[in-house]
């Protein structure tokens, strides 16, 4: 039984490495989500910040971050910025990150946008985006091991021997994509001029996960005690589509225990039609209103 | 943990408390993963002492239901009890009015119990609609009922045994710690097979001995079961689930193809929980009886039904058909002996006119070869000692296939409108189109699947289960690379949300 074991172990990990390296499409290789320089740009994200160091402010979060805080704005103001969110990145993805990054990026000041969504997922998605555009190491495998799924321990498999032979050491991923985004020095991705058409949402109440929780706490932690300073915000979704939540004061209450927070849903004057291009995120001409209300509240004008 | 954050919580879950589904220990979960070889362990460490791995079983067993819904526990207590005490007296009893009257008290009880908690809305329902119909207006109010997880498996084993004693096949256990672990055997507590008391009472009540070929017997079969409730059910639910929920808007021929999805969800889903239950029994040295044998290969009706859902099939025929008076007597009484029987198994099914008409459909089907007297035709496993069937077997496995796949679609609808424009629109002229295929790859990888795992079947269809054969016939490094090939599919293809098994809720 035990040699049957190790017998096993060693095809399954071959059959991985084999049906990725053999079938592009998704479908034939469902859990299986190894995806390299794909949307949101997180592989050249990851590369700029790999070289920063002492950095003046960071902002960590997920496509509310890199979609919302444009750096040329902030580099402008004079700080030296980058932008550390990805798709769905959720607070245990954002640790790992941090683990990896912070001492190196050695920020004065972090901005930590706190969007309520991300503490309701489980964060397989955005675990799968970094294993496909970071390296992999010993956290990743720890992280690997909070979400048991087969689809974080296959990708997990195909990533480490991804990064064993070399595969992604020259790709260049390009900054203008899909025909629409647009990559910006510092990580901030810029969506072509695009205006929102409002539905209707059900109602409906954030239930936060223990696991986020916890990842949080752990972010808040490594921020204390390297004495950095930080601001909780949270970024401006549609007025509908925060509004259709019931237990928002909730939430704010809760963050305002964990430092000193902003809500910019109750602040910047937006409207959905002509500031977002989705229910979640912000156009160009809705982050340059944003930025600017970010920069005035939080002192950094 | 700071104030806020519990205060945060307290809202949050009050809110979302009554569409939060209960915690399940599903087969294919991380807890039985952790369930299982924790007794799996404490079982054999006390295998000098019968009655203390009994008291375990049991234990396990209330363990692994509660885990559910502790509250009805209650139910299988009470069932346990009155059933092991009615069994006793029938022992003792030699009086046969007294006698009927203990018999019908256990009846009572246990049909009775699944009366309250399956049936009681659907026949409130029913009357209101049908004094309506006369002009009669009723007002009366539906009760909440959760139906308890596997009722209909447990009260059909403990009626079994009543029933046994009553017609003096079985003399009735004193110990009531067999007994309960008897009811309560968690591997089949909740889905069957359903287990008569001759067959297993007795394995409860002689010293069981670790065999390690018996205990890789059991592996064998529980990843076999693995394979086909997570890769085979569970991909085809979700093509099934989106063509019969959106049914109005699809072709003819894509209403086929969710028909034949379905029809390999629910076999993979069932016969799957069978193989994972009877695996699992084997571990602990209990050997259950064979459930589903291959019955997609079947010739014609009477065979499906011999190799569909064998342990429901044969208690319906051993303790409703066979006292009803069988096959024998004249034409009218087989023919309405055959209809009751399929009716009730129907019934049995769920609340529900569909399963009715399910039921109802089978029985027309199965009528012709009962009337012509070619019931009993294939006995045999198709192509016995054959590669490949004939022309002809493979004609008639195809029609009967394609009969049960359309009697599945009543299983399947939502009611009985549903399942009749399902077939309308099956059969218009669209079903000759080419399917209207949204995700093509991923139905195109699903059909591969259900293609490695019919020729699985096809090689081992002598067999108990699908890889019996393999396990059995193979030199050591074909298995081991087979074995290691299923688990790399498991892994692979495993969908992604855990999804219940579909019997559970009968």
């Amino acid at each position: 039984m035990v040699l049957f074991s190790f017998f096993a172990m060693f095809l399954y990990l071959a059959l991985v490495i084999a049906w990725g390296s053999i079938f592009e499409k998704q479908a034939y290789k469902k859990n299986l989500s190894y995806r390299t320089a794909n949307y949101g740009h997180q592989f050249s994200r990851i590369k700029e910040i790999k070289t920063a160091r002492d950095i003046n402010l960071l902002f960590l979060g997920s496509s509310h971050t890199y979609r919302g805080f444009d750096t040329r704005i902030f580099r402008k103001a004079g700080f030296d910025a980058y932008n550390m969110g990805s798709s769905s990145q959720s607070h245990i993805q954002t640790e790992l990150l941090l683990k990896r990054y912070l001492d190196n990026l050695n920020p004065k000041m972090v901005v930590y946008e706190v969007y309520p969504g991300l503490f309701t997922v489980d964060g397989i998605e955005s675990s799968l985006n970094l294993m496909g555009n970071d390296s992999n190491d010993f956290e990743t495998v720890k992280t690997a091991f909070k979400l048991p799924h087969f689809k974080i321990f296959n990708t997990l498999i195909y990533g480490l021997f991804t990064d064993f032979i070399g595969k992604n050491d020259n790709l260049i991923e390009y900054a203008r994509k899909d025909y629409q985004d647009t990559y910006v020095a510092g990580g901030y991705v810029q969506r072509d001029l695009r205006f929102y058409k409002n539905t209707t949402h059900p109602s409906a109440t954030w239930e936060l996960k223990e696991s986020q929780l916890q990842a949080f706490e752990n972010c808040i932690l490594m921020l204390k005690k390297r004495g950095i300073l930080y601001q909780l915000v949270q970024a401006p979704v549609t007025q509908a589509y925060y509004k259709s939540h019931t237990n928002n004061v909730e939430f704010d209450s809760l963050m305002t225990t964990y430092g000193d927070y902003t809500n910019f849903n109750n602040i910047s004057v937006l409207n959905d039609s002509l500031h977002f291009f989705d229910e979640h995120h912000l156009n160009q001409d809705g982050v340059e209103v944003f930025n600017g209300d970010v920069l005035e509240i939080l002192g950094l004008d | 943990m700071s104030t806020a954050r519990v205060l945060f919580k307290n809202t949050s879950l009050q809110a979302t408390r009554n569409s939060q589904p209960a915690t399940r220990m599903l087969f294919n979960s991380l807890d039985f993963a952790i369930f299982l070889p924790v007794v799996f362990a404490l079982y054999w460490a006390m295998k000098r002492n019968l009655r203390l791995q009994n008291l375990l079983i049991v234990a396990a067993s209330y363990v692994f239901y509660g885990w559910w819904d502790a509250r009805f526990l209650g139910l299988i207590l009470l069932s346990t009890l009155v059933d092991f005490f009615i069994g006793r007296r029938l022992g003792l009893e030699n009086n046969w009015s007294r006698r009927k009257i203990l018999l019908w008290t256990s009846i009572f009880v246990n049909l009775g119990l699944l009366g309250v908690f399956k049936y009681f809305n659907f026949f409130l329902e029913n009357f209101t609609t049908a004094f309506s119909f006369f002009g009669v207006d009723f007002s009366i109010q539906s009760l909440q009922i959760i139906l308890p997880v596997g009722i209909s498996f447990y009260t059909f084993q403990t009626l079994s045994y009543t029933i046994d004693i009553y017609k003096k096949r079985l003399a009735p256990t004193q110990d009531f710690v067999s007994f309960a672990a008897f009811v309560s055997f968690f591997p089949q507590l909740v889905a069957g097979p359903i287990e008569r008391a001759t067959h297993l009472l007795p394995q409860f009540q002689r010293a069981r001995k670790f065999q390690y070929h018996q205990a890789v017997d059991g592996l064998r079969q529980i990843l076999w079961g693995l394979f086909k409730k997570i890769v085979i059910a569970d991909n085809c639910a979700e093509f099934a689930n989106q063509i019969f929920n959106n049914s109005a808007d699809y072709s003819g021929s894509t209403l086929a193809l969710g028909a034949f999805f379905f029809t390999f969800q629910i076999y993979g889903d069932f016969s799957g929980y069978s193989d994972i239950a009877i695996g699992t029994a084997r571990l602990f040295g209990f050997d259950l009886k064979q459930n589903f044998a291959f019955p997609y290969f079947s010739r014609d009706i009477a065979e499906f039904w011999r190799r569909w859902h064998i342990s429901l099939s044969t208690w319906f025929r051993d303790y409703l058909y066979i006292p009803l008076g069988g096959s024998r007597g004249g034409t009218w009484r087989k023919v309405s002996n055959t209809f009751i029987i399929f009716l009730v198994s129907g019934f049995w099914h769920g609340a529900n006119w569909t399963f009715i008409v399910w039921g109802a459909l089978n029985a027309l089907y199965f009528l012709p070869l009962l009337l012509t007297k070619n019931n009993r035709n294939h006995l045999e496993i198709v192509a016995k000692d054959r590669v490949l069937p004939s022309f002809l077997e493979s004609l008639q496995m195809l029609l009967t296939f394609g009969l049960t796949m359309i009697a599945w679609i009543f299983f399947r609808a939502e009611n009985l409108t549903h399942a009749l424009s399902y077939l309308q629109n099956m059969f218009s002229k669209s079903l000759f189109a080419i399917p209207g295929m949204w995700r093509e790859d991923a139905v195109k990888m699903t059909l591969i699947l259900i293609v490695f795992f019919i020729i699985v079947e096809w090689i081992g269809r002598a067999g108990e289960y699908g890889l019996e054969k393999i396990g059995w016939q193979l030199p050591r490094i074909v298995r081991w690379l087979f074995y290691s090939v299923i688990i790399f599919l498991i892994g692979m293809y495993a969908q992604t949300e855990e999804m219940p098994f579909i019997y559970f809720q009968f």
